[in-house]
C-alpha cells in the first residue's frame, strides 16, 4: 500500500517537473538556439585547439617527425584557422557591447576616437604591448596575441592603468 | 514491489513517448520550453527505470519466487553475489539492464549539454529517447520481467552452473555498457545529419563516449574470452562462436571510428566513412542482441528461441533506413575540402588501416551469416569453423599489426622518402635480426615469426616515441627526464595513451602467436602414476568424492613437478549441481607468464582417472595485454586539468 502511495507522489512530482518549463517564462527560453557567451566559449575551445595543434607540430619538427616546408604549410593553415575564429569572437563580442550600450554613447565613442586619432595620427600607432606568454609585439587594441593565441585583455588593461 | 515494478517500466515507456512527442512538437515550432519540458520528462524516465531496477534487485534479494524471472536465475542456496548478477542473466534482466544504463546516459547526455550543442540537443534526445521507447515498449508487450506465477514455488531453478563464475558478475555488464554506450555518438552522428552541422563538433563532443564504449566493449571481449577459457574446459577463450563474432564485429568498426575520425578533426576529410562507421558500429550492436534472441542462429550463448528477435529485426532495419536515408541525403554536404598529399601520410596509413578493419568486420560478418545465407540458397545449413575466420582474419590483423608500428612515424599530410627511411632503420634492423635469432633458436613456424617479428617492429617504434619525445621534452624545455617522460604523457594524452593501447595489442599478438606452440595430450591414470608433458611431470595423487551444499564435487589431485622440482599441486574437479543432469567440468590452471598447465578432468572411475592436459605458453600475455589497452584508453579520457583563470 505505502508502495503504491510512494509511486503515485513520485508521479505527482515528477508531471510538476515536467510541466513546470511550461509554465516559467526564464532564461530557458531562449536555450533552444545557442547563447552567444555559450557561442563564444565554443570559439574559445576552437581556437585553443588550433593553437594546441599547432605547438604538437612545433613538438613533432623538434622531434624529426615533420619536414620543415610541411610545418611551414600546417603553421599557416592553423595560425588562420585560430585568425579566423579570433575574428569571429572579436565580431560577437562588439555586436554584443554595441547591443548592450545605448546608441548615444556609441556615437560619442567614435566621435572622441576620431578627434584623437586627426589630433595625433600616430599615437594609435605607436601603443603596442607585449604578450607575456610569448613576448610578441601587439597593437593595443588586439584582444588577442597573434603569434600564441593568448588573451590579450588583461594586459591591456594594466597597460592603461599605466598610462594613466 | 513487484506491481512497482512493472509500472514503473511503463510510466518509463509512457514518458519516452511524451518525450519524443514534445521534441517534435518543440523542434516543429521552435518552442524552447517545449524542448526543456522534454528533457525533464526524459530524465523522469531514468527515475522510474532505476525504481524498476530496485524493484528487481529487492525481488531477487528477497527470493520472491511468484516472479517467474527470480523462479528462473536464482534459488535458496545461491550466493547473494550471484543472485545479484541474475539480474541480468536471462533475456528479461538484461533488457531491464539495458534500458536503465542508456536511460542513465540520456540523463548524462542531458546534463552535460545544458549549456551547449543547443541546436542537436533535440535530435540527439529524440533518438536516444526513441531506443528508450523500444526497449521499454517490448518489455511491456512481448518480455516482462515482473510476469509472475498464480502460486508460489518452494525454491528456484537457480543459475546456470556455467554462468556461476567471477566472469558472470563483470562481462555481461561491461559488455552491455559498451554496447549501449555506442548509442550516444551514434544519436549525435544522426543529430548531425538532421540539422546539417556536419563539422567536427559532434565528433568531438562524443569523443569521450566512444571511447569509453570501447574501453567496455574491450574489456567485456576480454572478460568473456578469460571466462571461456576457464570455464568451458576446452583449453582456448575463442572459438568464433556467432554471439563472440556479435561482440567482436561492433569492437572492431568502433575500433576503426576512433581512428578515422583524428582524419577528419585534423584535416576535416572522411566525413562520410565516420557517419558510416558510427551507424554501422550502432547497427552491430542491435545485430547481436538480434543474433542473441532471435533463435536464428545456433550458439552457446543463445538465450533460446523467442519472438524477441524479430522485434529486433524490425528496429534494426528501421535504424538502416533511417540513417542511411539521412546520409544520402546529406551526401553533397559531406564532401571534404581537403584532399590525400601522399601515400606516404598518416592520413593514407589511416585509411589502409580502417579497409583492413572493415574487412575484418566484413569477413566476420559472412562467416556469421553464412548458415542462414547457406540454408536459404541451398537448403543445407553449413556452419562456418574456426579454421575459415582464422584463415582469412590472420593476414588481415597481421597487416594490421605492421601498421600499427608504422603509423607513429609517418607524419601528417606527408612523409619524406629520406625522414621515412631515418626513422623506419633502427627498427627494420632490430626486428630482423631478432627474427633470425628466433629463426636460429628453432622458430620454424611462418605465422609465429611473422609475429614475432611483428610485434618486436611494433615495441621498437612505440618506445622510440617515447624516448624521442622524453629526449626533445628535455633538450628544448630543460626538464629533468622523469618529468619530461611525464609532461609528455599529460601534454598529448591522446596521442601516447593510443601507444600504450596499441602496446597493450602488441602482448595480445604475441599471446596469440604463442596458441602455435599449445600441447595436449589426453591419458588415463591410476593413482600413484605420473606422465611427462613438455618439461612437466603430473603424479596422480588422489581422486575424492564429496557433497557439498550446492553441488556433489568430485575433485582429483595431481603434483606438478618440473625437472624434478615439484612445483605445486593441481586439482581439476568435476561437479553436479542439484536440479542438473550434466555434470560441469571446474579446470585447474597453473598460469605462469611463460606458459599455463591447463588440466581438465575429463572422466573418472573408482581409482582411476582420465585427464586432458595442454600446456599453453603467453597465454597470461592476453590478460596483461588487455589490461595495459584499457589502461591506455583510461589516460586518454581522463579529464585535462584547466588553468586557473
Amino acid at each position: 500500500m505505502w508502495g503504491y502511495v510512494m509511486l503515485f507522489g513520485l508521479l505527482i512530482g515528477v508531471c510538476y517537473w515536467i510541466i513546470h518549463p511550461l509554465l516559467q517564462d526564464d532564461a530557458r527560453q531562449n536555450s533552444f538556439t545557442p547563447q552567444p557567451t555559450d557561442i563564444l566559449k565554443e570559439l574559445q575551445n576552437k581556437k585553443d585547439a588550433a593553437y594546441a595543434a599547432i605547438k604538437e607540430l612545433e613538438f613533432d619538427l623538434s622531434m624529426g617527425k615533420l619536414a620543415d616546408e610541411d610545418f611551414q604549410i600546417l603553421k599557416r593553415q592553423y595560425t588562420q584557422e585560430a585568425v579566423g575564429y579570433m575574428q569571429e569572437m572579436d565580431k560577437l563580442e562588439s555586436s554584443q557591447a554595441a547591443f548592450s550600450k545605448p546608441v548615444d554613447t556609441v556615437a560619442e565613442e567614435e566621435k572622441e576616437q576620431g578627434v584623437k586619432v586627426t589630433r595625433n595620427p600616430e599615437s594609435a600607432e605607436r601603443k603596442l604591448i607585449f604578450c607575456t606568454s610569448c613576448g610578441e609585439e601587439s597593437a593595443v587594441e588586439s584582444r588577442f596575441c597573434a603569434a600564441c593565441g593568448s588573451n590579450l585583455h588583461k594586459h591591456h588593461k594594466n597597460y592603461l592603468q599605466e598610462e594613466n | 514491489m513487484t506491481a512497482i515494478g512493472y509500472y514503473s517500466i511503463f510510466i518509463a515507456l509512457f514518458l519516452s513517448v511524451f518525450c519524443a512527442l514534445a521534441l517534435i512538437i518543440g523542434i516543429k515550432n521552435r518552442r524552447a520550453e517545449v524542448i526543456a519540458s522534454a528533457e525533464n520528462a526524459a530524465m523522469a524516465a531514468f527515475v522510474f527505470l532505476s525504481l524498476s531496477v530496485a524493484a528487481m534487485i529487492y525481488a531477487l534479494v528477497t527470493r520472491n519466487f511468484q516472479i517467474e524471472y527470480v523462479a528462473r536465475y536464482t534459488s535458496r542456496s545461491l550466493s547473494l553475489l550471484y543472485t545479484l548478477a541474475a539480474f541480468y542473466a536471462g533475456q528479461e534482466g538484461s533488457l531491464l539492464f539495458w534500458s536503465w544504463i542508456l536511460s542513465i546516459f540520456t540523463a548524462v547526455v542531458i546534463f552535460q549539454n545544458k549549456n551547449k550543442n543547443r541546436e542537436l540537443m533535440p535530435y540527439v534526445l529524440l533518438v536516444l529517447t526513441t531506443v528508450i521507447f523500444f526497449f521499454t515498449f517490448l518489455m511491456i508487450v512481448a518480455t516482462n520481467p515482473f510476469k509472475t506465477f498464480n502460486f508460489i514455488p518452494n525454491d528456484g531453478q537457480g543459475l546456470n552452473p556455467l554462468l556461476q563464475n567471477p566472469g558472470m558478475i563483470f562481462h555481461p555488464p561491461a559488455l552491455l555498457i559498451g554496447y549501449v554506450g555506442f548509442t550516444v555518438p551514434f544519436a549525435f552522428a544522426l543529430a548531425a545529419l538532421i540539422t546539417g552541422k556536419l563539422d567536427s563538433t559532434w565528433i568531438k563532443t562524443t569523443r569521450k563516449w566512444t571511447l569509453t564504449a570501447w574501453a567496455f566493449l574491450t574489456a567485456g571481449n576480454l572478460l568473456g574470452m578469460e571466462w571461456a577459457y576457464v570455464e568451458l574446459g576446452w583449453g582456448g577463450y575463442w572459438a568464433w562462436d556467432p554471439v563472440e563474432n556479435a561482440s567482436f564485429m561492433p569492437w572492431i568498426l568502433a575500433t576503426a571510428y576512433l581512428h578515422s575520425v583524428m582524419i577528419q578533426e585534423k584535416r576535416d576529410m572522411l566525413k562520410v566513412w565516420n557517419m558510416v562507421l558510427i551507424i554501422f558500429t550502432f547497427l552491430m550492436t542491435i545485430f547481436g542482441t538480434f543474433i542473441t534472441r532471435s533463435g536464428l542462429i545456433a550458439s552457446v550463448h543463445s538465450f533460446g528461441e523467442s519472438t524477441l528477435g524479430w522485434f529486433f529485426l524490425f528496429f534494426l532495419l528501421l535504424a538502416l533506413i533511417v540513417s542511411l536515408s539521412l546520409l544520402i541525403f546529406r551526401l553533397p554536404h559531406l564532401k571534404s575540402k581537403n584532399q590525400l598529399d601522399s601515400l606516404l601520410s598518416r592520413e593514407s596509413s589511416f585509411l589502409i588501416n580502417n579497409l583492413l578493419f572493415v574487412g575484418i568486420a566484413f569477413t566476420v560478418l559472412w562467416g556469421t551469416l553464412f548458415p542462414i545465407i547457406s540454408e536459404a540458397v541451398r537448403g543445407i545449413k553449413i556452419t562456418v569453423g574456426p579454421p575459415f575466420y582464422n584463415a582469412a582474419v590472420t593476414p588481415i590483423g597481421l597487416t594490421l599489426l605492421f601498421l600499427t608500428g608504422l603509423c607513429p612515424i609517418i607524419a601528417w599530410r606527408k612523409t619524406t622518402l629520406k625522414n621515412f627511411g631515418r626513422k623506419l632503420l633502427l627498427p627494420l634492423i632490430a626486428s630482423g635480426l631478432a627474427a633470425a635469432g628466433l629463426y636460429l633458436y628453432g622458430l620454424r613456424s611462418v605465422y609465429a615469426l611473422i609475429t614475432f617479428t611483428f610485434c618486436i617492429f611494433v615495441a621498437i617504434n612505440l618506445f622510440m616515441e617515447f624516448f624521442t619525445g622524453t629526449r626533445t621534452r628535455h633538450a628544448v624545455f630543460g626538464e629533468n627526464y622523469p618529468k619530461a617522460f611525464w609532461k609528455l604523457l599529460i601534454k598529448n594524452k591522446r596521442r601516447y595513451g593510443g601507444h600504450i593501447v596499441h602496446f597493450g595489442v602488441v602482448l595480445i599478438f604475441m599471446a596469440f602467436a604463442g596458441s602455435v606452440f599449445n600441447v595436449a595430450k589426453q591419458v588415463s591414470l591410476k593413482t600413484g602414476e605420473s606422465f611427462k608433458i613438455k618439461n612437466y611431470t603430473l603424479r596422480f595423487d588422489a581422486l575424492s568424492n564429496y557433497p557439498t551444499a550446492t553441488r556433489q564435487k568430485v575433485v582429483a589431485t595431481l603434483t606438478v613437478l618440473n625437472d624434478e622440482h615439484q612445483v605445486g599441486i593441481v586439482s581439476p574437479e568435476k561437479s553436479l549441481y542439484s536440479g542438473q543432469n550434466q555434470p560441469t567440468t571446474d579446470v585447474a590452471i597453473r598460469t605462469t607468464i611463460k606458459e599455463d598447465l591447463y588440466v581438465i578432468l575429463a572422466g573418472y572411475e573408482k581409482d582411476l582417472a582420465t585427464f586432458k592436459v595442454l600446456v599453453n605458453p603467453l597465454v597470461a600475455w592476453i590478460w596483461i595485454g588487455g589490461g595495459i589497452m584499457i589502461f591506455g584508453t583510461i589516460v586518454i579520457v581522463w579529464p585535462q586539468r584547466r588553468k586557473r583563470v
